[in-house]
């Protein structure tokens, strides 16, 4: 049985195993938002989904965007620019095994680079936030 | 002996293809306006309403062309925070509005493109 929720779960599994990223973002793969106090994480997100049909009901393939972000607190861009270029790694191109899923994935790419500073209103410290919007075309079986 | 291979309707084929491009331009103008219209109010939709600031600043901005062969609309959002509100803030979840929104529109739009040139009656593959 195929549940696109459980493809989501394989992308958050894959980055959170992956023991450099861990490094780089030590508290942890978070879906949408991180727990307060987090200073260091990854932010996995559902952007975009659609579905191309087949007879019948079957569904031809799926396309699910996901941003995928590293979060940092510090006043320089590089600890989230080199997390961002090992989600990239992680991610790009890379066949992931959607087998727990149900799905079988034909392609995963990153289509836009995402990267932008923000101002803390509460201490005017900066969170960078550097990533990218990660297509992952599969098909359930 | 000279091996001689002659190809006719290749000007009527060019004919048609220069009638082609300002009708489907044309065509294209009216089709790009009204995906437009409906993608700025399905951004505006999709926002938050705290002030109306960031619904308010979504915008059709029609840009030049130097050829009436490339007409093209950009909508872009002027509120300084959307690009937070889009892909979220350190203590925020990410809200994607104007992206999907967008790569909605260019796929309608091209599939628009597409059905008018079929209707001319050319193939198109790979769309």
């Amino acid at each position: 049985m195929s549940d696109a929720g459980l493809v989501d779960a394989v992308v958050m599994e894959v980055l959170a195993n992956d023991a450099t990223l861990t490094a780089l973002c030590p508290d942890g793969v978070f879906w949408g938002r991180a727990p307060a106090g987090a200073t260091r994480f990854v932010i996995t997100a559902l952007f975009d989904h659609t579905e191309r049909p087949a007879l019948a009901r079957d569904t031809l393939y799926e396309t699910t965007v996901y941003l995928v972000k590293a979060v940092i607190l510090d006043s320089s861009k590089t600890p989230s620019r080199t997390a961002a270029a090992r989600i990239h790694t992680l991610l790009h191109g890379v066949d992931l095994d959607l087998t727990a899923a149900g799905y079988v994935a034909m392609d995963c790419r990153r289509m836009e680079r995402v990267a932008y500073p923000e101002i803390d209103p509460a201490n005017a410290a900066t969170w960078h936030h550097s990533g990218g919007q990660y297509a992952l075309v599969s098909y359930p079986v | 002996m000279a091996t001689e291979i002659q190809f006719t309707g290749i000007t009527e084929l060019l004919a048609a293809l220069e009638r082609l491009a300002p009708d489907l331009a044309a065509a294209a103008v009216t089709q790009e306006k009204a995906i437009a219209t409906q993608t700025v109010e399905a951004i505006r939709a999709g926002y938050p309403l705290v002030t109306g600031t960031l619904r308010n600043s979504v915008q059709i901005q029609k840009q030049g062309s130097t050829t009436p062969v490339r007409p093209f609309t950009q909508i872009a959002v002027t509120a300084p925070y959307a690009t937070l509100v889009e892909f979220g803030m350190a203590r925020t979840a990410p809200r994607p509005v104007f992206i999907p929104a967008i790569r909605r529109a260019r796929e309608a739009l091209v599939k628009d493109v597409v059905e008018k040139i079929r209707q001319q009656g050319l193939t198109v593959t790979g769309a």
